[in-house]
């Protein structure tokens, strides 16, 4: 049946665009479709992911699919998206697969605390019970992160502002992104003179919320056109899961299902972690991509920081994190921003920040459910 | 439904629990494995059991957010959520009333505070202090 690959990708602008999710996702396939060199009659699966319906999207872009499936707006959903329609090509229940991603949280107003029309219970405040930690004043995913921010910085020992690295890092690779919402400079002065939003987090430990949209066109590498060589593979997948105990902040940060997710990804994929260029965490927060780094062995156990603030992370360091400018930065679209870029990179057409010669690059999100791909320009 | 009970709440003992200064977790009839929300099978033991235990109120702050935002309308910013390990089983999301944020490093002695409690926020004041 061939292997899974990712021959379009499509985005839209980001930042207040005033424009629903569907429009977004829409425009996101087209733009895909175009990439590919594909038209819609070509396509016979889809994957819709925070869009209202995935009917109205087959229907305005013109696909009658075969396997379809729509995903909750989560972002740990995305790699349990590419896992899916990674299965759905390789075993044949469909040929060319339309990914399409929409998401209009900043025009839309969402605000992630709180509740409200727009929340879902996991965006809310990662318990199961909203009843329970409201009454405790207890809301919003970032608050959830402080609570293991602190906690952290009370095991490790580290530097009140230390997470500051990983944002002003990120921050640094948005700025050679023109697409980057965020492209200012960012210093660790500016990072510590930011409000306090759940300290101990601070505004530029946060990502964005923005308008956006993505698209990918997936089909197995014998079908897909020779020629471009801008086929990129997914090599691997790998999901974990620390459901049973979400109600609670992760009491290792994650670090057991991380490493089964990276593990199973870098296994499948038939390659270590230091055959991998670049990788892709989930930057919600600023610590999630410290957790990320730590459970999947990049570093250890509290050096994470340290790890960013000595330039490992940086364009030119042995380990280029989130070169895009990730969620901190460049847009929130809940990891698929992520993958879009991945594939930029594997294609070299990162322009401005490009990760000489890049062949193998890993997305990772820490999360109750935490997800694992590694992309990369061979064939498993 | 014919042959179903009434569906039993996973939360409204401990939020009624709360108006009469009590705190009530869900423990285990097995291993005493407590939690809210209540389970229905022990993620600890797979008991099936359990019976809203009221817990000494006892523990140690885990972790702390003080929130400088207020998405919640009724509580004015800033204030200060703990993560209290109890002594006695569990952990618990509450308030912290009085001196916040500094006051309650994590390691901190908190005791819940079933007057302050009663107004449906479950809240802590560290120990020495009640």
């Amino acid at each position: 049946m061939g292997s899974a690959v990712i021959t379009g990708v499509g985005t839209t602008g980001f930042g207040r665009l005033g424009l629903s999710a569907d429009e977004l996702a829409a425009r996101a396939g087209i733009r895909a479709l175009a990439d590919a060199g594909l038209g819609s009659a070509d396509v016979d699966g889809l994957l819709a992911v925070r869009v209202s319906s995935y009917g109205l999207l087959a229907s305005r872009l013109g696909i009658e699919s075969d396997w379809s499936l729509q995903l909750p707006a989560e972002g740990r959903m995305t790699g349990v998206a590419l896992a899916a329609a990674k299965r759905a090509l390789e075993s044949g229940d469909c040929t060319t697969l339309l990914v399409v991603y929409g998401n209009d949280g900043r025009s839309g107003g969402h605000t992630y605390g709180g509740g409200g029309a727009t929340s879902s219970v996991a965006g809310e405040g990662y318990g199961t019970a909203p009843a329970v930690t409201r009454a405790a004043g207890m809301t919003s995913p970032g608050a959830f992160y402080a609570l293991m921010a602190d906690r952290y910085r009370h095991e490790f020992g580290i530097a009140d502002d230390a997470f500051g690295h990983v944002a002003t890092t990120i921050r640094r690779h948005a700025g050679r992104n023109p697409a980057a919402v965020m492209r200012q400079s960012l210093t660790m002065t500016d990072y510590r003179a930011a409000r306090f939003v759940a300290r101990p987090l601070r505004l530029f430990d946060y990502c964005l919320i923005n308008d956006g949209g993505v698209a990918l066109v997936m089909t197995t590498d014998d079908r897909a056109r020779d020629g471009s060589g801008s086929a990129v593979f997914v090599r691997g997948v790998g999901q974990a899961g620390a459901l049973r105990t979400s109600d609670l902040p992760s009491d290792d940060f994650w670090r057991r299902p991380i490493r089964q997710a990276s593990d199973a990804a870098l296994g499948r994929a038939g390659v270590g972690r230091a055959d991998i260029d670049a990788l892709m965490v989930y930057d919600n927060f600023s610590p999630n991509v410290v957790f990320g780094l730590e459970g999947a062995g990049y570093c250890g156990p509290g050096e994470g920081t340290d790890w960013f603030a000595a330039g490992h992370a940086d364009l030119d360091g042995d380990l280029p994190v989130n070169t895009s400018g990730g969620h901190l930065s460049e847009s929130y679209l809940q990891g698929w921003g992520l993958i879009a870029e991945a594939v930029r990179q594997l294609r070299g057409e990162a322009t401005g920040r490009q990760v000489p010669d890049a062949r193998t690059i890993q997305y990772l999100a820490p999360a109750p459910i935490v997800t694992s791909v590694v992309l990369g320009k061979e064939a498993p | 439904m014919r042959g179903e009970q009434t569906e039993a709440s996973d939360v409204a003992p401990f939020l009624d629990g709360l108006e009469t200064g009590r705190l009530l977790l869900s423990a285990c009839a097995g291993c005493g494995h407590r939690s809210v929300p209540a389970c229905l099978i022990c993620a600890s033991c797979g008991a099936r059991d359990f019976a809203w235990m009221p817990s000494a109120g006892r523990g140690v702050v885990w972790s702390r957010v003080e929130f400088h935002r207020a998405y919640l309308p009724e509580i004015p910013v800033p204030y200060t959520v703990v993560l209290v390990a109890l002594d006695d089983g569990g952990s618990i999301y509450g308030m912290v009333a009085e001196g916040g944020y500094d006051q309650c490093d994590i390691g901190t002695a908190v005791q819940f505070d079933p007057a302050r409690s009663r107004s449906g926020r479950p809240t802590f004041v560290p120990r020495g202090t009640a």
